[in-house]
């Protein structure tokens, strides 16, 4: 049996993307993912309402999302998927905090639309280098 | 001008609407560990963000993305959690204790951001 990666190995298999694989996708698992974002979306903007923009803004990073694909992936998939999908959550993680860094910066400076252009952009980029750099082979 | 129920209507249609594109791009992803990089894509950032930019103006916006600092460290902190205990307990337990890392680092970093 082929004895699984720790966070720290680098992978043979190269990042690639299946269409097929997105056309057979559970509608339930989508379901449930929706409604997970759909809820934090709700709580986020309900504490921003009721305890500033600030602390609201703070739950804009909830982990609903991760959560409710870790218990779906061990359910449809394996164990192993689970937490293979969160390693690669911790880079997504830290770039997500680089996406809300460039936000606050940009946001009032830039154009709207642009700013979070470019916060996404960050995103991307170093969601993309950090899986590059601690996981490429 | 919109009311607050519906402004919260809207965000969560959007957010919804995100997470679940950003959820079929994993789908299609491989390895599991390169499409865990969208599980932390900023989807519900960018619903809210883009619904505040539209309802209250850049201001506002900055301000949830400056507290949006705090919860970005709490998720790598969580994702760091679940990975062992998701070795010892289903993932459904794993995803609610790992909570506790998000909290502790979240409310650590948001400290200096809203004092």
């Amino acid at each position: 049996m082929r004895q699984e990666p720790t966070i720290t190995d680098r992978l043979d298999e190269r990042p690639r993307f299946n269409p097929r694989k997105v056309a057979h996708t559970d509608r339930k698992a989508l379901f449930y993912r929706f409604g997970a974002g759909a809820l934090t979306s709700i709580a986020a903007g309900a504490l921003t309402l009721a305890f500033g923009e600030r602390v609201g803004g703070i739950f804009l990073a909830f982990p609903a999302i991760l959560a409710a694909s870790l218990t779906l992936i061990e359910k449809e998939e394996a164990p192993t998927d689970a937490r293979e999908d969160a390693r690669g959550a911790t880079v997504g993680g830290a770039a997500l905090a680089l996406f809300a860094g460039v936000a606050a910066l940009t946001l009032g400076h830039l154009a709207g639309a642009l700013a979070l252009l470019s916060a996404t952009a960050a995103w991307l980029i170093a969601a993309l280098i950090g899986y590059g750099a601690l996981w490429w082979r | 001008m919109l009311s607050d129920p519906v402004i919260l209507v809207i965000k969560g249609l959007a957010g919804g609407g995100l997470v679940v594109t950003f959820a079929l791009l994993s789908e299609g992803l491989s390895p599991k560990r390169f499409a865990g990089l969208f599980s932390a894509a900023p989807a519900v950032a960018l619903a809210g963000l883009t619904v505040t930019l539209l309802d209250k103006g850049a201001h506002s916006a900055h301000e949830n993305a400056t507290g949006m600092v705090a919860g970005g460290a709490g998720m790598v902190a969580y994702a760091a959690a679940v990975v062992p205990l998701l070795r010892r307990v289903r993932a459904g337990g794993a995803a609610a204790i790992a909570l506790v890392a998000w909290t502790a680092v979240a409310a650590i970093v948001a400290l200096p951001i809203l004092l």
